[in-house]
């Protein structure tokens, strides 16, 4: 199964979403070194409206992948959700967003911010699994 | 194919193409403005409902129809599909969508806000099917232009 974690705005909590999917061990502050890291290696804002790029693979099997732009979560989710639907693709993408918009400078969060943002993105990835869980078994 | 007639809030322009596709709309002569207002969907979703793929229904060709409201962000949710679809599916399934909003006029703009945003539909909704109504000619146009080369407008 694809799984897409999406973020408006910044790739930040979509790549830390997929980090976190990926490595279910890891700890928020070596999280931000890491991701700061693939940021600078993978990330070039401009040219295109959208940014999405694989990201690896869960122990699972599955692949995920990160995607960001300025489009609103939940909407975006709608149409596209709807969309796999029609072209009978539900079963194989799953579109993992964040539901509140954050709008934060990523690189330089306090420790504790740090810790408070890992617990949705700890949820956002909990709440997944279960869905790819359910639609597995479906 | 999926055909999916995009405008800004997928209540107005959009659901006039939508419909003249269909060929619930006349082709050789201006309709009525009760014709447009009686029209599914017209000057009915509200914002709650944007980004949710409205199905119109099936032309002769056998292509299902929908009417979608991206707000500004029509080429981004374009791009996103168009990139989710090839990852999902192989074959590509065939996806068209056509951007409505460049025909999006004035008085539509002014007679949707006074409808929707305002809540003044007995003002608003007669504005915006006039200003359907003075260009209707474009958005047939616009249609009848994907009816003869839909592959621009492929995802």
């Amino acid at each position: 199964m694809i799984i897409v974690y999406y973020s408006r705005n910044s790739p930040w909590p979509a790549l830390l979403a997929s980090m976190r999917h990926c490595r279910p061990a890891l700890l928020p502050e070596q999280a931000w070194r890491e991701a700061a890291a693939w940021m600078k290696a993978n990330y070039c804002p401009g040219g295109q409206s959208y940014f999405l790029k694989r990201f690896g693979e869960s122990s699972g099997g599955d692949t995920i992948y990160l995607m960001s732009s300025v489009v609103p979560a939940l909407f975006l989710k709608r149409t596209l959700n709807g969309l796999l639907e029609l072209t009978g693709s539900g079963g194989q993408v799953l579109l993992a967003a964040f539901p509140l918009y954050w709008k934060r400078r990523w690189e330089y969060c306090s420790s504790g911010r740090k810790r408070a943002c890992w617990m949705e993105i700890e949820a956002l990835v909990e709440r997944t699994r279960l869905q790819v869980e359910l639609v597995k078994r479906r | 194919m999926i055909v999916i007639f995009q405008c800004f809030g997928g209540t107005h322009t959009s659901v006039v193409a939508a419909f003249i596709y269909l060929g619930r709309l006349p082709r050789t002569r201006q309709p009525r403005l009760d014709e447009i207002l009686a029209l599914p969907y017209f000057d009915r979703a509200g914002r709650a409902e944007v980004g949710t793929l409205h199905y119109a229904g099936r032309n002769p060709g056998g292509n299902s129809v929908f009417i979608l409201g991206s707000r500004h962000w029509g080429a981004e949710v374009r791009g996103q599909a168009a990139a989710l679809l090839r990852l999902a599916a192989s074959p590509m399934p065939k996806v068209a969508v056509i951007d409505c909003l460049p025909h999006v006029t004035l008085p539509v703009r002014l007679g949707g806000y006074i409808s929707q945003r305002l809540g003044l539909t007995a003002i608003g909704r007669p504005l915006v099917g006039r200003g359907i109504l003075w260009n209707y000619s474009r958005i047939l146009e616009l249609v009848e232009l994907f009816e003869r080369d839909p592959t621009p407008n492929l995802l």
